[in-house]
């Protein structure tokens, strides 16, 4: 179910009418719990079994990890992890492994390669291994502690894994961050001002924005591409960038306001990321949640930056090429991490060659243009297969004396407008201070962009982190 | 703030229709291909009166020049197949004298996403009535094509052909679709073929209980493709289908074109022209319709 989709209006609109009913007020949870289920039947019902069955494996295992015989308790997270880690394997990557070793056309590998993907499963197995690995290392027992009758336990984690708004494309909860926040909630405590700046903002990027560049960077398919000229083609790839990052924030930003509208209050996970002068800055403010997990779940573990140097780069390449692999099923994704966990590795030894020198306000624009250009670049894997990869670079080197296409161009430009206002009002807010005496008219651009949703919305199409 | 930001929301609305009131220049084209349909669609649905003459079809038919066939409007959609131009004019509330159906991809099934945006009587009566919503109407379409105009680049007023540039394929890449082409045209899926002639053949029952006149055309496509096993197949059918229909047309392949095209499938602007003037002297043909 699409968040810009009548049936979700509706669905929201008795959810919420239900939720703050007084009478109902003891089963808040369990309405929301519902009303997630729904929302995620709603596509493939026959998956909600997946869903529920990967929640009732959490649910057991975190109970045994707490409840359970202390020297039985490795055991019980193992078990937990393991079958999280297979049941994503299992339905995520069975088609790239057919692809890889088997004969697909026929057999086994027919058959793995038909797979059904659960819509979320990316998100959920994570929240689910966050959870264990929470109750497992107590590390966060001030403010998270699994007590009380196993029956609050299971509506609990059912909640934490299925909450609606994060639930297909996060952003990723952490079972410390999530529990304690739930509780009875108040119809009065609702932030109306938070939540329809983040609903606006939202619905804008993604129904405004990223819907309608999706529709005219349709042409970096193959063989389109091929004809197109480098300039157009240079353009297509900007417009990618904006689009990319309009479909998931905006994707986000309408999970916080929704969460926010039924008392919850879930982690920013976009920080203006274009605005990053480094690589490790971009992964501090793209994805949060998800790099947030991956730093606390993976790279610490593995060692951080602990072991020396040379551990740390492995480090950081292996986190990163895991990170691109979790984003999807191909090698592309592989090659896209290990790009970007190359580069975060080349970053710190240039760091420790040269130490951290602080540059000037030129030098900064140049070293945030060229992270851009790269992290731009890198997106080329997510838009087209490998081997379409090298074909597009080489089109742009190529086709410079092909005629462009200046609607298409012109057109992407506006589009990516609010994207590159987004970031240069960010700027500008941090670094000049009669920004504060905009401020009280913000509502103008609210206004402004609520009106642009009305009259100027793309197709509605699905948002692209959904295939995660 | 929320009570300051939907007034100042309403006054944009409002501001901005008045804009339009003035504003009324026709040759704002859609953004992107799926938009272009969409306005196509709406601006036969909320035109003031019928048309009397309405052409679905695909990409195909869309390469034809448009201005060159008065008093005939294009639901050629690219993208998209007949059977979706059909349910639009369906859902219109007149129906045309003719209906033009162009045959070459008749059997793709109706595209329920595109065709649903025109299901809801709410949300037509509210377009119809405030042209701010009307997807033509959108404020980034109508500042690029201001942009444009003050670039000379999108001239004000002129033949379609400066609208629909024509794409230079190289060589290389066209032999690679024309290619692919030739081997998906090898196989014959009959089972698509039969079924999308069912429905198409409710369709023109419907329309001809309307009092309609309905004329099949074939674009013509590459020499190289046109004898494949599978257009062949295509156009057996429906000669065998609705040859011996009353008030029913056929538009064939010209004998002698040698017509080029962009990638195997789509007329070039040659071919267009060349083509349109074809299909002109057909529509003058005596003895058109049974």
């Amino acid at each position: 179910m699409l968040f810009n989709s009548l049936e979700f209006i509706i669905l929201l609109v008795i959810t919420f009418s239900v939720y703050y009913l007084p009478l109902l007020s003891r089963v808040q949870v369990p309405v929301l719990i519902l009303s997630s289920l729904c929302f995620y039947a709603y596509g493939q019902p026959i998956l909600l079994l997946l869903l529920l069955f990967s929640a009732a494996i959490n649910i057991f295992t975190s109970y045994k990890v707490v409840t359970g015989s202390p020297n039985r308790r490795k055991f019980y997270v193992t078990v937990g992890v393991v079958v999280n880690l297979s049941i994503l394997a299992c339905f995520k990557y069975s088609p790239l492994f057919a692809k890889t070793l088997l004969d697909t056309s026929q057999g086994l590998g027919h058959f793995l390669l038909m797979m059904p993907l659960p819509i979320g499963i990316s998100f959920y197995t994570f929240e689910g291994i966050s959870l264990l690995v929470d109750v497992y290392s107590n590390k966060h027992r001030d403010s998270f502690a699994i007590q009380g009758p196993i029956k609050k336990h299971i509506i609990n984690t059912l909640f934490f894994i299925s909450f609606f708004p994060h639930l297909i494309a996060g952003p990723i909860l952490k079972a410390y961050q999530f529990y304690p926040q739930i509780g009875r909630k108040y119809f009065k405590d609702i932030d109306w001002e938070y939540v329809v700046k983040k609903l606006i903002m939202g619905y804008f990027l993604k129904m405004v924005v990223a819907d309608s560049l999706s529709n005219l960077t349709f042409w970096m398919a193959a063989p389109y591409f091929e004809v197109q000229s480098s300039l157009t083609l240079l353009t297509m790839l900007f417009g990618y960038s904006c689009q990319i990052f309009a479909d998931f924030a905006g994707y986000s930003l309408i999970a916080l306001g929704l969460a926010a509208m039924f008392g919850y209050s879930l982690m920013e996970n976009f920080n203006f990321p274009y605005i990053s002068t480094s690589f490790s800055e971009f992964w501090r403010r793209w994805h949060i949640s998800l790099s947030t997990f991956l730093r606390e779940y993976l790279y610490i573990p593995l060692g951080g930056n602990r072991k020396g140097n040379v551990r740390t780069y492995i480090n950081l390449m292996l986190t990163m090429v895991l990170g691109g692999l979790w984003h999807g099923a191909a090698w592309s994704y592989a090659v896209w991490g290990g790009f970007h966990g190359g580069a975060l590795a080349i970053e710190r030894y240039v760091q420790n060659f040269t130490g951290a020198k602080k540059a000037g306000a030129v030098g900064t624009f140049f070293k945030g243009l060229m992270v851009f250009c790269f992290v731009s670049l890198a997106w080329l894997l997510f838009k087209l297969p490998f081997e379409n990869v090298v074909q597009y670079l080489r089109s742009i080197g190529n086709n410079r004396h092909v005629r462009n296409e200046t609607t298409l161009i012109l057109s992407i430009l506006l589009y990516s407008i609010p994207v590159v206002l987004y970031h240069f009002n960010y700027v500008l807010s941090t670094h000049w201070k009669v920004h504060d005496r905009v401020k009280p008219y913000r509502y103008i651009a609210y206004g402004f962009l609520l009106f642009m949703i009305l009259v100027n919305s793309g197709p509605s199409g699905a948002f692209i982190y959904f295939q995660f | 703030m929320i009570r300051k930001s939907i007034i100042t929301c309403s006054c944009c609305f409002i501001l901005y229709s008045l804009f339009l009131v003035f504003f009324k220049e026709d040759k704002v084209s859609g953004q992107y291909q799926y938009q272009r349909n969409i306005i196509k669609a709406e601006q036969y649905l909320y035109a003031s009166r019928p048309y009397r003459c309405v052409m679905a079809g695909t990409s195909l038919s869309d390469r034809m020049l448009g201005d060159s066939l008065p008093g005939m409007y294009s639901l050629s959609l690219p993208g998209l197949h007949p059977m979706d131009g059909l349910c639009i004019v369906g859902a219109g509330k007149y129906f045309p004298d003719t209906v033009f159906i162009e045959t070459n991809f008749f059997f793709g099934p109706e595209d329920k996403s595109f065709t649903g945006h025109f299901n809801s009587k709410f949300k037509n009566t509210l377009k119809r009535e405030l042209p701010a919503l009307q997807e033509a109407n959108q404020p980034v379409g109508v500042a690029r094509y201001f942009i444009s105009y003050l670039f000379h680049k999108e001239k004000k007023a002129g033949s379609e052909s400066v609208i629909k540039n024509e794409v230079d394929i190289p060589q290389n890449v066209l032999s690679k679709l024309i290619r692919g082409k030739q081997e998906a045209y090898q196989i014959i899926d009959t089972a698509a073929v039969d079924s999308g002639l069912a429905v198409l053949s409710a369709a023109v029952n419907g329309l001809l209980s309307h009092g309609c006149k309905v004329c099949f055309f074939e674009m013509p496509i590459s020499r190289e493709l046109e004898d494949l096993p599978m257009p062949v197949y295509v156009r057996q059918s429906i000669e065998k289908r609705f040859d011996k229909m009353a008030n029913i047309g056929f538009i064939k392949l010209p004998a002698s074109g040698d017509y080029k095209t962009m990638d195997g499938i789509h007329l070039n602007d040659y071919g267009a022209r060349e083509y349109t003037s074809y299909f002109k002297r057909e529509l003058k043909r005596p003895g058109l319709f049974k």
